[in-house]
This record gives structure tokens, sequence and C-alpha cells, in this order.
């Protein structure tokens, strides 16, 4: 599916039939950015949700033939996803400090089935959620959106070198979590 | 096998683009509901705007009328043959209430008519005259009074408005010094046409109000702003250049997108779904409008407070079981997701257009909620603008 210079138009001049277009072509390439920033689809959704309300409402003032549509769109759902991780960035800590050790064990147990059952993208993916979640962002906003980490540190509120050294981090606790389901699918092959 | 960075930052590269995640038309419709609404926007600021561009160009007109004709043009004395023109007095109102209080302190003998001394106008002042009668407050208005070559006294007439521009460059002490010296002098009988003017102005405080407007109270997707239509009574109490006034009007909101949807399933056998579908077409309130005005002479500016508590719907109900429509009818008084009590603070601008009628706008805001929120699925603003024509008269 491809988004033309037509379609943008008439969804700055409120056109639904173009805007429902438009939104399931960002559903589906921006729905995966969503997902790595929530542990759930609802709240995924729900950013997703705001970020194309900001990209409907600034096609209206934005010079549409000079646009590069996906950058810009990803760029508005990232901002959209580092704004709501500021605000409950509190809260969040917060949370995680409750987890009882028997909480963790039960997650950890769930993941490590999900890699049992699928060594798929899903299970990868929700590795990240396992991890802190400072690093598990730098290490997203590094490695698959491709920011630097000067932009990083601009976008979290963080040094260069503290950004590094979060996707260091994070590559570490990754390489134990993979390293840890590819000693555990052979034995489970082999039983 | 052990990971590299590359080979990690490649794994989760490749997994965050394999991710699909499939799509459902409901999930738009939840989007639909936040997207913005142009049209509604553009109807509001259309309506707003021929509103405002009216009141424009009435209070225009009220400024550009065209009173800038000199007195001999307006005024052809005739007089009899015993009678001599010799003086023409203009005065403000303000002039006029001092000529009464003049009259009324001194005592003097003023002879019955002699001779009539008609001004007869030759275009514009048969129309200003009637409107300065009707009008105690009409600015424009003027007296002429004319003495007596014969008897040295003089008759005051009768009111023939003329135009200010004799006196529009003098202040109102100028203009009382003007007139003084002849009242002192002869003395003054107020005419009958003084006295109706004078004890006219008092207008009777009650009143019958219009009001026509829109809101953007409570919107949803499909639908423009909300026609709002109100008439009540009214009464004002007037201290100096302050008016206090209460009322009690019925207000009718037409919110025809405003909708409840009940579901209830029931297990037997099988299960039957009961869907009922509410859909609230008018809303009826019972308001009571107190405001605060300042007048400044044709021009009435005002702030209130509007409360207001709701008497009851009109609702069409629209019942399905297992999606197939069973039922569908009307009723009136329906109050389901409603709630009982409303506040309005308001801004108006009212302009005296005859001395029994007033036009203006008004601009009000909503700070207690008339529906149920929680019930709500459209648009409900924190403070909604509701803009409103009205019509005033006030009861002879």
């Amino acid at each position: 599916m491809q988004i033309t210079l037509e379609v943008l138009k008439a969804c700055a001049q409120q056109d639904r039939k173009a805007q429902k277009q438009l939104y399931e072509y960002c559903f589906r390439s921006l729905m995966p950015v969503c997902l790595r920033y929530h542990n759930n689809e609802e709240d995924a959704r729900s950013s997703l949700n705001i970020s194309f309300l900001k990209i409907i409402n600034g096609l209206e003032s934005i010079d549409l033939k000079e646009l590069n549509f996906n950058a810009w769109a990803k760029r508005i759902t990232t901002n959209t996803l580092i704004d709501e991780y500021r605000k409950s960035k509190k809260h969040l800590s917060h949370y995680q400090g409750k987890e009882t050790e028997r909480e963790l064990d039960i997650h950890a147990e769930i993941i490590q089935n999900d890699a049992e059952s699928e060594f798929g993208c899903e299970s990868i993916l929700k590795l990240l959620t396992q991890i802190p979640d400072a690093s598990a962002k730098v290490f997203g906003l590094y490695v698959i959106d491709g920011y630097s980490h000067k932009e990083i540190g601009e976008l979290l509120d963080m040094s260069e070198g503290t950004s590094k050294w979060h996707l260091s981090t994070a590559r570490k606790l990754l390489r134990e979590k993979l390293e840890k389901m590819n000693t555990q699918i052979p034995q489970k092959l082999v039983i | 096998m052990s990971w590299e960075d590359k080979d990690i930052d490649k794994l989760f590269r490749e997994s965050a683009n394999q991710v699909n995640v499939p799509f459902q038309d409901s999930f738009w419709d939840e989007m639909e509901a936040m997207l913005p609404q142009k049209k509604k926007k553009k109807g509001f600021f259309w309506v707003f705007g021929a509103s405002f561009t009216v009141i424009a160009v009435m209070i225009a007109g009220t400024f550009l009328y065209p009173t800038q004709r000199p007195v001999s043009a307006k005024l052809n004395s005739v007089s009899t043959a015993n009678s001599t023109p010799t003086n023409v007095v203009a005065i403000s109102p303000i002039a006029q209430a001092t000529l009464l209080e003049t009259n009324k302190t001194m005592e003097t003998t003023v002879e019955e008519k002699t001779q009539h001394t008609n001004f007869k106008s030759n275009d514009h002042a048969p129309r200003f005259q009637n409107r300065a009668s009707k009008n105690p407050f009409f600015t424009e208005g003027a007296i002429s009074a004319h003495t007596s070559s014969n008897t040295g006294k003089i008759n005051p007439t009768f009111l023939t408005p003329i135009s200010y521009q004799n006196i529009v460059n003098q202040t109102e002490t100028e203009i009382r010094l003007l007139f003084r010296p002849m009242s002192n002098s002869i003395g003054l009988q107020p005419s009958k046409n003084i006295e109706l003017q004078l004890k006219n102005r008092k207008s009777n405080p009650w009143f019958v109000q219009l009001n026509a407007g829109i809101s953007q109270a409570y919107l949803r997707e499909a639908s423009t702003v909300s026609p709002t239509f109100s008439i009540g009574v009214g009464y004002q109490k007037q201290v100096a250049n302050l008016a206090f006034s209460a009322g009690l009007q019925v207000q009718n909101m037409f919110v025809n997108s405003l909708e409840i949807n009940r579901t209830s399933r029931v297990y037997h056998f099988a299960s039957t779904t009961y869907q009922q579908e509410i859909q609230i077409k008018q809303l009826y309130t019972m308001e009571i409008p107190l405001a605060v005005s300042m007048i400044k002479n044709r021009h009435t500016f005002s702030v209130g407070l509007t409360p207001g508590y709701l008497l009851g719907s009109l609702v069409k109900v629209r019942e399905f079981e297992n999606g197939t429509l069973e039922q569908q009818s009307n009723y009136l008084g329906q109050r389901i997701g409603l709630k009982s009590l409303s506040l309005k603070p308001h801004v108006g601008y009212q302009m005296q257009v005859s001395k029994a009628w007033q036009v203006g706008i008004q601009i009000q805001t909503q700070l207690l909620d008339q529906i149920d929120l929680t019930q709500f699925a459209g648009e409900a603003r924190n403070f909604p603008l509701i803009g409103q024509l009205t019509i005033r008269k006030t009861l002879f």
C-alpha cells in the first residue's frame, strides 16, 4: 500500500475515507514501533491514535510536496512515545520496584515458554520488556530507530555517556537472555 | 552460540520489521471519534461571523445615521401674522430635565398660546419628531421655543427635533447656560409633549425575550453545532446606568446526535441479545437568567449567570433483538443519562432599536454538564461556547 500526495491532501481536508486509508497504512508501519514501548496492544494502540491525531493536525500546516511522510510520521510517533515515557517514568520505576521475586519468576517463566514455543520476532522483542526500561528505550532508539546518542540524550534528558552506558547494559542483558533461550530450547527438544 | 553486539542489533532490527499486527475496522472507529470535525468548526465560525456582522452593521448604522444637515434645511418656520420666530434653542435630554425642574420651582404666569407657530420639515424632521416623541432617550431630540413679538413671552409650542449639529461642539453646561437665561427671565411651562416625554422616561420593567443560537456543548463525529431556542419573561430594575434583571425562560436544545446504547444478553436454551438505542433529540430546560447590565445611551453591556433545571427530553428509542429492529418510538420526558442542574455564565451586548425593542448577542459557556459524560461517546468540551442572538420587547 502506498500513500499518495492526493491522499495526504484529502486527509488534511478531513476526508474520512482518505483518513481511514492513511490510518490503516500507519497502523501497519507504526504499530510495531508503539509495541516496542508498551507491554500490551491496547496501550500501544492508544499511543498510535494520539500520534495519528498529531499527524492529521500536522498535515494541515506542512508542505506536503516536500514531505517524506514515512520519516515524519515515525518521528512524530517516536516523540509521542517518548513524551508518554517521560510522564510515566516515575510511575513505572515505582511499579517495577514493587515486583516480588515470585512475580519476577512467573514473568520469566512466561517469557521462557514463549521462547520455547516460538523463537519469533515477537518473543525477541518481548525481551526488551525484561530489561530496565531506560536501557530498553536507548537500545530501541539507537539500534532500531537509528537515533544518535546525542539525539537520545536530548530526547530522554540524559548525557551522551549515560546513553552509551544504557546501550551497553541493554546489549549485555539481552545477550544473557538470548543465550539462556538458546540453551533451553535444545534441552526441550532432546527431552 | 555467542552473541556479538552486531548480531544482537541485527536480530532486534529484523524482528522489529517483521512484527505484523492484524488491522481491524473497529480500531478505525475508535480513531475516528478522536478526529477533528472540520464542518462543525466552519459552520460555527460562519454563523458567528454572520451574527457579528449583523451587529456591527447595526452599530455602524447608529453612528453613520445622516444627522449632519443644516438646521435651515430641516426647519421651515411658518409663522402667523402676529408672531415672529425669534429664538431657536436646542437642548439635550439633560437640559430637558433641567427645564422641567426650573419650571416647577418658578412661579410663572404664562398666557395661553395666542398664536400658532408651525415648524414644518421639508425632509427628515417629521421622522425625527416621531422618533423623539416615542423615545425619551433619543439623543437627537430637542426643543424649540418661540417668543411672540406681541406679548414678549415665550410659547413652548411643541417638540421639534433638530439635528444636534448646532450643539455638538458645546458642553452640557454651555447648553444649559444657553437655555437658562431665557427660562429665568421669562419663564417656561412645559408643553404637554414635554410632560409626556418625561413621564414616559421610566419604561415598563417587564419584558419578553426570545433567544436563538448555537451550542458546541455536545458534539459527535457526524453532528454539527446544536441549535438552541429559548423564550421567557423577565423583570429589569434600573439604577442610574446600571440595570439588574431576572427572568424565567424555557430553553429547547436540539441534540440529535446524543445516543445511549444499552445491551443485555439473556441466556436460556440459546442466548438472546437485546439492544436498546436511545437517541436524545431535544433537551428542555427551565432557566433563570440573572444579569447586571451597564446602559450607555442605546447600548447595553451585560454579564450574568443562568442556572437551569432540566425538565426533560424528547428521545427516540429503538429496540433490537439479536440485531433485528423490533420496536421504534418517541418518548417525551425521558431523563436517562441526563443531569438536572446546569449553570451558564454569559456576557452580552444589546442595542435599543426602538423604545420597546432591543436586539443583541450573547455568548455563554457551560459550567455544569447536562448529560452524564460517562455515557457519552462524543466530544464534550470543558467550556463549550453557546452563541445566541437575542430579541427583547418591553411590555406595556
